[in-house]
């Protein structure tokens, strides 16, 4: 018997006036790294409002091991954290009376760990929060996510504005953070595929408000490569596809007697370039059916 | 956990606004003993300012309480927490009720005693800036900005001015009103009616932030 994923997308919907997300059913997995990828104004904060209980779903629902979330279900929100693209906590407070605010509310809290992490993170204890940089506030929430043992972390937009230095450092406490945790379940969103490739062992992408595709983040780095070749999308001996591939010829499995075969073959450990190829026409709709 | 929660909420309002709302209390009723001593108008505008500056005040409290958290968008992190959103509606009502029950009872033992004779009055007072902080603090949760500040002035001038027509000086219908006020039981039906409505203010605002998605609780 197949156990209840973590979380359950149930044809999961939501209208609004100028926009509809949905239906969306998918699941999410403990112990599994969830990248959302998509354009603004996709869904993805929607879809990760829905799931977080600050949006009503029109229709459809969430579900939690097989049980129907209902809403403001303070159980399930013990179990999650969420972390805005804009970190909305009190400028007032400093870092440790946030922090005390945040255990007195959340009923389980591990101090000695938010202690830890505190100091790891070079948080300032004393420091007002509103003097914080948004890259710094994003630690400040992690802080709490882990301190309370959150089961699922969402992280929207965790990276958006920040410069590229503060980015990368980001980027490598979440990747830390994920490989401390095994167990944890993590949402990230992104409308950039850097932002999750190193980190998302799956990925989905929504565009207007619909999920154009759901997979594992391998399977994607493999279906870009070949669909792109397959349909056309660029010349398989274009520069630009043999750039592409071989700084993210790790993600492939290449079979074929071709110069580009060989050359994909290549292994290399930096991923540094976002694929200009069919990804992008993915990602903003315009060869989809080449990839179904 | 509901007490506990409240509780929480409303030292974390105590620790944001605690010391401005000392400063305001403090210099209100420094600014009510220098209009006293040095502009002596006698009883009757001595205790109207009195009334009429809780009245105002009343509006602040909301706005510290409400319009800040509102545009700021803290309640959004508020709500991703564990929290009870009754625990959350309720805080704010009972942080606006203390408010001006100090402010209330310290300016009028101060500077408006006449309040107090009989007590029923300083009691229908009372209620009534307790309902009209009620309003204002469900009205600026609900609402716009605009909305917020103009609908609870609009709310209470409304019944004034339709009393102020129908009831006007030397008509029956105000002789007959100010009987009913003098009745043994007329303040105590005042109070009881401001009460009433406080109370469904409390009700229908804390079933609507319990129900609203979080985008309508932040600006």
């Amino acid at each position: 018997m197949t156990a209840d994923p973590f979380l359950e997308l149930d044809g999961l919907c939501r209208v609004f006036p100028a926009f509809e997300l949905g239906p969306l059913s998918m699941s999410f997995q403990a112990g599994h790294v969830y990248g959302v990828l998509g354009p603004n104004g996709a869904g993805k904060t929607t879809l990760l409002n829905l799931i977080t209980l600050q949006l009503k779903p029109t229709s459809g629902a969430v579900r939690n091991r097989g049980s129907v979330i209902r809403w403001g279900d303070p159980e399930w929100k013990r179990r999650f954290s969420y972390i805005r693209e804009r970190p909305s906590f009190y400028d007032e407070l400093t870092v440790r009376e946030t922090l005390e605010l945040a255990s007195r509310l959340y009923g389980r809290w591990d101090a000695t760990l938010a202690h830890t992490l505190v100091g790891r993170f070079k948080l300032p204890p004393s420091q007002r929060v509103g003097r914080l940089s948004k890259g710094t506030k994003v630690k400040l929430g992690l802080v709490a996510a882990l301190a309370h043992r959150a089961d699922l972390l969402i992280l929207d937009e965790p990276t958006a504005g920040l410069d590229p230095t503060a980015r990368a450092d980001l980027q490598d406490t979440v990747n830390e953070l994920v490989k401390e945790h095994p167990a944890l379940c993590v949402v990230l969103s992104s409308h950039i595929f850097e932002d999750i490739e190193q980190t998302a062992t799956d990925v989905c992408i929504l565009r207007q408000g619909r999920l154009a595709l759901e997979k594992t983040s391998d399977d994607l780095k493999r279906t870009v490569v070949y669909c792109s070749i397959a349909a056309g999308a660029v010349a398989p001996s274009s520069d630009l596809v043999l750039q592409w591939t071989r700084r993210n010829t790790h993600w492939l499995a290449v079979r074929g007697d071709s110069r580009l075969d060989r050359d994909l073959t290549l292994r290399s450990d930096h991923v540094k370039a976002q694929p200009d190829s069919l990804l992008g026409a993915i990602y903003h709709g315009t060869e989809h059916s080449h990839v179904d | 956990m509901w007490t506990r929660q409240v509780r929480t909420f409303l030292a974390k309002d105590a620790r944001l606004h605690g010391r401005a709302a000392a400063v305001v209390i403090v210099g209100t009723l420094i600014a009510i003993a220098t209009l006293v001593v040095f502009i002596p108008q006698g009883v009757g505008p001595q205790v109207a300012l009195v009334f009429n500056i809780n009245f105002l005040l009343a509006l602040l409290w909301s706005e510290w309480l409400i319009t800040r958290e509102r545009s700021k968008g803290t309640f959004a992190w508020l709500r991703t927490l564990p929290t009870d959103d009754r625990a959350l509606a309720g805080s704010k009502f009972v942080a606006s009720a203390g408010l001006t029950v100090l402010l209330w009872t310290l300016s009028t033992t101060l500077f408006a005693r006449e309040f107090w004779r009989p007590v029923g009055t300083w009691i229908v007072l009372l209620t009534l800036l307790l309902t009209f902080g009620g309003l204002a603090i469900a009205a600026k949760w609900r609402f716009s900005w605009r909305v917020g500040h103009i609908g609870p002035l609009l709310a209470f001038a409304a019944p004034l001015l339709l009393f102020m027509t129908v009831a006007g000086d030397g008509t029956e219908r105000r002789d007959a009103l100010i009987a009913l006020w003098n009745a043994p039981w007329g303040r105590t039906v005042v109070s009881v009616a401001f009460c009433l409505v406080y109370v469904a203010i409390v009700v229908i605002t804390t079933r609507w932030v319990t129900r609203a998605d979080t985008v309508d609780l932040v600006d």
